[in-house]
């Protein structure tokens, strides 16, 4: 029933509403009451979409494999930007006065890795070799735990020596599973690149450091100091993104739906029993739920282009919403600035969420059907506990303001004018 | 026939934990080495082959160096998950694999993937963390050696060096 074409345009929807559903993420920030709000539009915005995705006519199917290699060049150059954006605000943000005291003398050592962070990350997702990726993403882990030692502290040395070995562990995994893919004789027999596959996969995924590593490695990004930690929570992140974009590429390889559905539903579980948590604890779920997704998706036109702009949103925006939501040189900030900045958590939890509940009541309609009507069960308890009012003046500050800007940039304004583009691009990928 | 008896003694090496580092190490290594040669015939590329045997020789020399001072202890219960593992990695292998491969190579290099990964978790000390990581690379080195490109022991060279560097890092900090 369910072809790539109806998941990728499930996808395309996600990716139109994901602002929307951001902004009511953002509002949801603020106590149990938003709390509420927020749960009854989400699961409205998931109803439409489905309904949405099952209206549209399978005309834009296109598949399946592709070769051409501009993507890592457009990826190469949204991070480059990134990286000259982010350096712009952060030089807006350091005090003027940088005295080689201590501590300062710490930030701007961390600023310094924070680059070199980002540049490795840069060049593992430019180049078009699975090993040379995973060299330069080894190199990343070294580099951190390097940061772990200037900054001191046997715990924080441990953790991170910990994090290091599980790394290499899954990336050895990783690799005898590309070893099996590239045994002559794989196609001939049935099991073996099945096998190869999940291998290859469950590797991946491990690496990436979550779940069932997660309590470890999240130990381990609380510890480190925020420049560091941000990198770890989000440019990392974008190398793993770009290596499972690339598996397609290596023959043999059969992606392992139904572990990264079962995956997918179980960090989103823990993201929605544990949502009471700080919206920082449960970003590795996030990424996992979306990592999850863009490798289910990755094969098709509508894939590619939430991928462009998830990385767009990645690089630009998180790292400093999560700089700013632990430094406490916050106050230097406007207020609306922070508040945008920090929004990515719940921007990607709820997308996440909707894209993944749609796609079950496509693929496996009695599990998506009966997880809707669990969340409605839930809204339903959530709404009798709390008497309630739906909107409140608060939207209508000036805060608001900057947020109907922050929902019509992503929407509107950076799609417009990276459509051309991003759609050019696509196009060299997707066979037709 | 040398090949299979090869790898067996290597996976011997690898459940019984001898309480020394350094002579495990040397050991692992060494009988790594040792089955690249038996395998000599069976190799993708020769040159390869012949520089992963190099490597080893240097490897055993500087995890000699580092890992002089150090000891571990491996409990019985370790020991007794490590032999659960190595019966499950082989099983799995042996299911999976057409008859035509090396299926019991593949299963012993997997089982010595897991089992020194969990040695190296459940080990306490820095020295057996380090000396559980090197026998996986070793079995990496393994599969490497006898069918692989070029880029894939470029890989292996330098996950080997940067691990090493990170070892001795460690060894002069938490000791």
């Amino acid at each position: 029933m369910a072809s790539v074409g109806d998941l990728a345009k499930i996808l395309y929807w996600g990716c139109v509403i994901w602002p929307l559903v951001g902004a009511i993420g953002i509002l949801s920030c603020h106590g149990q009451k938003a709390k509420i709000r927020c749960h009854i539009i989400v699961t409205i915005i998931l109803i439409v979409i489905t309904l949405l995705s099952v209206m549209i006519p399978n005309d834009f199917n296109f598949s399946i494999l592709w070769n051409y290699d501009s993507f890592t060049g457009f990826l190469r150059v949204m991070i480059a930007l990134g990286i000259i954006i982010s350096t712009f605000l952060i030089k807006l943000w350091m005090p003027n006065r940088f005295i080689t005291s201590g501590n300062e003398m710490k930030t701007l050592m961390n600023l310094i890795f924070f680059h070199v962070f980002v540049c490795v990350a840069m060049l593992a997702v430019a180049i078009n070799n699975f090993f040379i990726l995973l060299i330069f993403l080894y190199l990343l882990i070294f580099l951190l735990l390097i940061v772990c030692f200037i900054n001191g502290g046997s715990e924080k040395v441990k953790s991170a020596w910990n994090y290091f070995r599980y790394i290499l562990f899954f990336m050895i995994i990783a690799l005898m599973g590309v070893f099996i893919l590239a045994l002559p004789i794989v196609q001939s027999y049935e099991l073996l690149p099945k096998f190869g596959s999940f291998i290859l996969v469950f590797g991946i995924i491990q690496a990436y450091g979550l779940f069932p590593v997660c309590t470890l490695f999240y130990r381990l990004v609380i510890q480190l100091p925020s420049l560091i930690g941000s990198v770890v929570l989000f440019v990392v992140p974008i190398v793993f993104l770009s290596l499972f974009v690339k598996l397609f590429q290596i023959s043999g390889y059969q992606n392992p739906q139904l572990f990264l559905i079962g995956l997918n539903l179980l960090s989103f579980i823990i993201v929605v029993l544990k949502e009471k948590d700080d919206l920082f604890v449960l970003a590795p779920f996030l990424l996992i739920i979306l990592t999850g997704l863009s490798a289910i998706f990755a094969n098709s036109i509508e894939g590619i282009y939430c991928v462009c702009l998830f990385v767009i949103m990645l690089v630009i925006f998180a790292p400093l919403g999560y700089l700013l939501d632990k430094g406490n040189l916050s106050s230097v900030f406007k207020n609306w600035f922070k508040l945008a900045l920090s929004a990515f958590p719940p921007f990607g939890i709820f997308y996440a969420c909707s894209v993944l509940i749609a796609y079950l009541v496509l693929q496996l309609p009695w599990l998506g059907y009966s997880l809707l009507t669990l969340f409605f069960i839930r809204g339903y308890f959530l709404f009798r506990n709390s008497n309630y009012q739906f909107f409140s003046n608060e939207i209508l500050t000036k805060e608001g303001y900057c947020l109907i800007g922050l929902i019509i940039l992503p929407s509107i304004v950076l799609p417009i004018l990276s459509q051309y583009w991003i759609f050019q691009i696509a196009l060299q990928f997707v066979h037709k | 026939m040398i090949f299979a008896f090869f790898m067996s003694l290597l996976l011997l090496i690898t459940i019984g934990g001898i309480s020394h580092p350094s002579f495990q190490a040397t050991c692992h290594t060494l009988l790594t080495g040792c089955c690249l040669m038996a395998g000599w015939n069976n190799a993708l590329h020769v040159q390869i082959t012949v520089l992963c045997i190099f490597m080893l020789l240097i490897i055993t020399v500087i995890s000699n160096l580092i890992l002089r001072k150090q000891s571990f202890q491996r409990s019985l219960k370790s020991l007794f998950i490590g032999l659960l593992l190595v019966i499950l990695a082989i099983s799995l292998v042996i299911y999976i694999l057409p008859p035509t491969l090396f299926r019991l190579e593949y299963g012993i290099v997997f089982s010595i993937i897991l089992v020194e990964f969990f040695y190296s978790i459940l080990s306490h000390t820095v020295g057996g963390q380090i000396v559980g990581m090197l026998c996986t690379l070793n079995a990496l080195t393994l599969v490497i050696g006898l069918n692989s490109q070029i880029f894939a022991f470029v890989t292996l060279v330098i996950l080997y060096s940067l691990f090493l560097i990170s070892s001795i890092m460690i060894i002069q900090r938490l000791g």
